[in-house]
């Protein structure tokens, strides 16, 4: 009997001490709390700018969409002459060989990622999309006769450079985040074959480095250049 | 009956905690989001969105201001001509469909032996050359434009869909500013360096060397690029 009661003894003395523990670390888990308590406020603040931002982005697109099909309401209305309308006709063909109006069409949707649950301290630093697997990808859509292609949003234009700036991808003066969604528009089967046959795209997409490439064909939209040019009267 | 009494409160206890523990846990998994490195990353992204926006808003300013002007010319017919006109050569200009004259670079790479060009090259000395800022680009008087292909089929390269023998030299002209001459020499030679090594066991000539007065050609209404976007 007297030994039974020791072991109740000890057992109250251990479920005390655990409660007592528990208590200490939330204390001090409070204490440590306070910077993370500033970042998570930080955090939320940015992510609400990041939203007025997105919202900012979209007034400012639909805009420029308004005024440019008011453009070129006017532009149609003024070519009085056959020269006019001559003009006008090189005019939306110049804009549309310099990627300056949206192109529509059968193409390539294609995706490319990063190895999925990449473990920097785990995986290869090739398991990371760099600005060469997204340039040989942009390259074999253009050799497979790409009439036009965007990554994520961005037309490619005469000039457009692809290069990498830490962590992400700058295309253009874009700073894009993967997943990189490419859209391009052209026949599908020879784009499709170049992607596949590609042998870089074959390496990288292997088991070992496990980049993450998804090709679908469908019928694609590819935006038109952002910083479009415009030519002022005088 | 008091032995159970206990053992139970003391289950009840280490349940309890274990509990606490797990809510802990979890607690400091969902924190991981907020950590020094995403609030950098974070302040980056709004960052780009605000340069974006600010960029977006002065082009719409812009084209609003030409929009304004249009319908004040309305019944100018001759003023209206000249906006249309103007605003044509800028957008040939744009999609290289005009001829551009100019200080620049010439790139000029000679197969040595057996040896034939590669493509490769072809594209790095291009990418080098858009990154430096050219505002056109030839290689073998073909004008380099969004979709140009130089792609490697057997013998020869197909540029604008016209095939160069790989055998033979390319040569690639590029306008670029003068003011930046050192510069852009001094940094084409590094890339020319760079592929010379990587090379090696492929014989070839690199030449680069600045060029005043340098013509670069428009691209054919005829090139199978142009007709891509009919």
């Amino acid at each position: 009997m007297k030994i039974k009661f020791e072991k109740q003894k000890v057992l109250i003395f251990v479920s005390l001490f655990l409660l007592g523990f528990v208590a200490l670390c939330l204390v001090q888990m409070r204490n440590y709390d306070n910077p993370k308590r500033k970042l998570e406020e930080e955090v939320h603040a940015l992510k609400e700018q990041i939203e007025t931002n997105v919202a900012r982005e979209e007034r400012e697109q639909q805009k420029r969409r308004e005024l440019e099909a008011k453009r070129l309401g006017l532009l149609d209305a003024f070519a009085k002459t056959d020269d006019d309308k001559e003009v006008l006709v090189n005019l939306k063909q110049a804009r549309l060989q310099g990627g300056l109006t949206e192109v529509k069409g059968e193409g390539l949707v294609v995706t490319l990622n990063d190895k999925a649950d990449y473990d920097e301290k785990k995986d290869s630093i090739l398991s990371v999309v760099h600005d060469r697997y997204l340039r040989t990808l942009l390259e074999s859509l253009i050799n497979g006769g790409a009439a036009a292609v965007s990554v994520n949003g961005v037309r490619i234009i005469k000039d457009t450079t692809v290069t990498c700036v830490g962590p992400v991808i700058m295309v253009g003066k874009n700073r894009l985040a993967p997943p990189y969604v490419v859209r391009a528009v052209g026949p599908f089967e020879a784009m499709y074959n170049e992607v596949l046959t590609e042998p870089l795209l074959a390496q990288i997409t292997s088991p070992e480095i496990g980049i993450q490439l998804h090709v679908v064909k469908e019928n694609v939209l590819v935006p038109p250049y952002s910083g479009a040019l415009i030519a002022r009267p005088n | 009956m008091k032995k159970n009494v206990i053992k139970y409160i003391s289950m009840m206890l280490v349940c309890m905690v274990l509990g606490i523990l797990i809510a802990l846990q979890m607690k400091s998994v969902t924190s991981r989001e907020f950590t020094t490195k995403n609030v950098q990353s974070l302040q980056q992204q709004v960052l780009d969105y605000q340069k974006k926006n600010e960029l977006l808003s002065s082009r719409n300013e812009e084209l609003s201001l030409y929009v304004d002007q249009l319908e004040k010319n309305a019944n100018k017919g001759g003023e209206t001509s000249q906006a249309i006109k103007q605003e044509l050569e800028a957008a040939q200009s744009f999609a290289g469909l005009l001829k551009e004259t100019g200080d620049g670079i010439v790139i000029k790479i000679t197969p040595t032996g057996n040896t034939s060009v590669r493509d490769s090259v072809l594209r790095l000395f291009v990418n080098e050359l858009c990154s430096l800022g050219s505002s056109a680009i030839s290689i073998n008087d073909q004008r380099k434009v969004a979709m140009t292909e130089i792609r490697a089929t057997g013998s020869t390269i197909v540029i604008n869909g016209e095939a160069f023998s790989r055998q033979e030299p390319f040569t690639i002209k590029a306008l670029l500013p003068l003011e930046k001459q050192e510069y852009n020499l001094n940094y084409l030679d590094k890339v020319k360096a760079l592929v010379l090594e990587e090379y090696q066991g492929e014989p070839q000539r690199i030449e680069v060397y600045n060029q005043e007065k340098l013509e670069i050609v428009a691209l054919s209404a005829q090139s199978n690029t142009f007709q891509k976007l009919q």
